[in-house]
C-alpha cells in the first residue's frame, strides 16, 4: 500500500496519518528520495502557475462576504458580485482575452439585468400616471361642460349645409320674424321660433326638408355675411339645450350657434370658426 | 512543514475559483460558474446549519459543467493551459491535489474515490504532463 501512495507525496500532505509512514520510508532510501525530490519539484513547478491564477481581492472579498452572510438572497448575491471591474483580475497573460470577457461580461450583465425598478424611478412613474389622470378627468369635464347632448346632430346638420346650391330654396324676401305664418301655411310647421334679436335679420330664401326623420326650417338670411336659420323640435334629433343659453359646435367649415326657444331649437350658423360665432352672437344681442 | 491552505474563505474563494478555471479555461465561465456554486451551495444550506461546508462547495463546484466540447478560445497558458488540457476526472483531481487545500484522504471522499484510486489518477496525470513538457521541449 505504502508505493502505491507514492505520488501523493507533497510537503503539505507528508503529516496526513495517512502518508506519514510513506514519505519518512521515501526519505528513509537514497533512491526513492531522489525519485521523491524530481516529483516535488515537478510539482512545485506547476503549482505555482497555478496559484498565479487569482480573483481579484475586491471580487474574492465580495464571494465571500456571501458565505458569511447566508440570508442574502441568490439574485442579490450575483449583482453584487457582478459589479467588479474586469481590470481587477490579475494574473491573465492575454489582452485579447480581458476584451473578450468584458464583452461577455456587458452580455451577462444585460442578461442578468435587475427586473426591480429603483423607488424614484417609480415615483416618478406614479407621479405621469397622476397627472395624466387629472388631466384626462379635465378635459372630459371640460368637454362635458362646453357640449349639450345631440351636439354631435348638429355637426350632422352642418355637414349638410356643404351641398347646398341655393336652388333648394324658394325666394322669400322679408324678415326672419315675419315668417311664422308662411311656414305654417306653406309646410304646416308649427314649430316656428326666431330669438328676438335675429327677427329684423333680412332672410332671401326658405324651405323645409327632413333631416333625420326631424322636419327642418331652414331660412337663408342676410347680416354682415350669409347665415343660415335652422328651426326644428328639440325632441326630434334628441337635442338637449337650455333655454336662452347659446351652445357653439364647430365643423370643419361650419360653425353654429344654437339656442332653445320653448320646445323647438334655433341653429344660425355660417362658414367660420368659434371666434368669429362668438363674436356674431354679441353683435347680434346690441 | 508546510501546511494545508485551507485557513480562510477567501482562501477557498480563490481555490474554487482556479479550480473552476481550469475546469473551464476562461475566466468569465469560471467566475460565472463559481458564482452558481455559492448560489446553490447556499440555497442547499439549512438555516440552521452553522458555518460553511466547505467540502461541499467543492463537490458544487464538480457538478459544474465543464470545458464545452467544441475547442473555445482559452484564457490559460503555461502548466494551467496543459492542466486545462487533460481528460476529466484527472484534471480535477491534480489541480484540486496541487491547490492544497484539502488532504488527500479528504480529496478522495470528495471525489468519491479511495485513497489509492486518487493516487493512481494524481500519479497518471502527472505523467501526462510531463509527457507534455518533454513534448514542448522537444519542439
Amino acid at each position: 500500500m505504502g508505493q502505491s501512495l507514492f505520488s501523493l507525496l507533497r510537503p503539505a500532505y507528508e503529516s496526513t496519518p495517512e502518508l506519514a509512514a510513506v514519505a519518512s520510508q521515501a526519505r528513509a532510501e537514497i533512491e526513492s528520495f531522489n525519485d521523491l525530490k524530481q516529483q516535488i519539484e515537478f510539482d512545485d513547478k506547476v503549482a505555482q502557475e497555478l496559484a498565479s491564477l487569482k480573483l481579484a481581492d475586491s471580487q474574492a472579498a465580495a464571494f465571500a462576504s456571501l458565505l458569511s452572510a447566508p440570508s442574502v438572497n441568490a439574485h442579490s448575491k450575483g449583482n453584487l458580485i457582478g459589479t467588479a471591474k474586469p481590470d481587477e483580475t490579475r494574473g491573465e497573460p492575454s489582452r485579447t482575452s480581458s476584451e473578450a470577457q468584458s464583452k461577455e461580461e456587458e452580455e451577462e450583465e444585460e442578461g442578468e439585468a435587475p427586473t426591480r425598478a429603483r423607488p424614484r424611478t417609480i415615483l416618478f412613474a406614479v407621479g405621469v400616471g397622476l397627472v395624466a389622470t387629472v388631466c384626462m378627468v379635465i378635459f372630459l369635464i371640460s368637454d362635458r361642460l362646453n357640449s349639450f347632448e345631440g351636439a354631435d346632430r348638429i355637426s350632422e346638420l352642418l355637414d349638410s349645409a356643404n351641398d347646398l346650391t341655393g336652388d333648394e330654396f324658394e325666394a322669400v324676401e322679408t324678415k326672419a320674424g315675419d315668417l311664422q305664418d308662411w311656414f305654417f301655411l306653406k309646410h304646416g310647421l308649427e314649430h316656428y321660433a326666431v330669438p328676438k334679436q335675429f327677427a329684423n335679420i333680412k332672410t332671401v330664401g326658405c324651405r323645409v326638408f327632413k333631416f333625420n326623420g326631424a322636419t327642418v326650417a331652414q331660412i337663408m338670411a342676410v347680416a354682415d355675411k350669409e347665415i343660415l336659420l335652422y328651426m326644428f323640435p328639440s325632441n326630434e334629433l334628441g337635442i338637449k339645450i337650455r333655454k336662452g343659453k347659446w351652445e357653439i359646435v364647430e365643423d370643419e367649415r361650419w360653425v353654429g350657434g344654437v339656442t332653445g326657444i320653448n320646445n323647438t331649437c334655433f341653429l344660425v350658423a355660417f362658414q367660420g370658426n368659434k371666434d368669429e360665432m362668438k363674436e356674431f352672437l354679441s353683435n347680434v344681442a346690441r | 512543514m508546510t501546511r494545508l491552505k485551507s485557513d480562510s474563505a477567501s482562501e477557498h474563494i480563490q481555490a474554487l475559483y482556479r479550480l473552476l478555471l481550469i475546469r473551464t479555461g476562461q475566466r468569465i465561465r469560471a467566475e460565472r460558474a463559481l458564482r452558481e456554486t455559492l448560489t446553490d451551495s447556499l440555497q442547499n444550506t439549512h438555516p440552521a446549519q452553522n458555518g460553511t461546508d466547505f467540502a461541499e462547495l467543492y463537490r458544487t463546484a464538480l457538478k459544474m459543467p465543464s470545458a464545452v466540447d467544441e475547442p473555445l478560445e482559452t484564457d490559460l497558458a503555461g502548466w494551467p493551459l496543459a492542466l486545462h488540457q487533460l481528460p476529466e476526472p484527472e484534471r480535477s483531481a491534480i489541480t484540486l491535489f496541487y491547490l492544497e487545500i484539502f488532504s488527500p484522504p479528504v480529496l478522495s471522499e470528495i471525489l468519491g474515490l479511495t485513497i489509492e484510486e486518487l493516487a493512481r489518477l494524481i500519479g497518471a496525470a502527472r505523467k501526462s504532463l510531463e509527457s507534455q513538457q518533454t513534448k514542448s521541449t522537444a519542439t
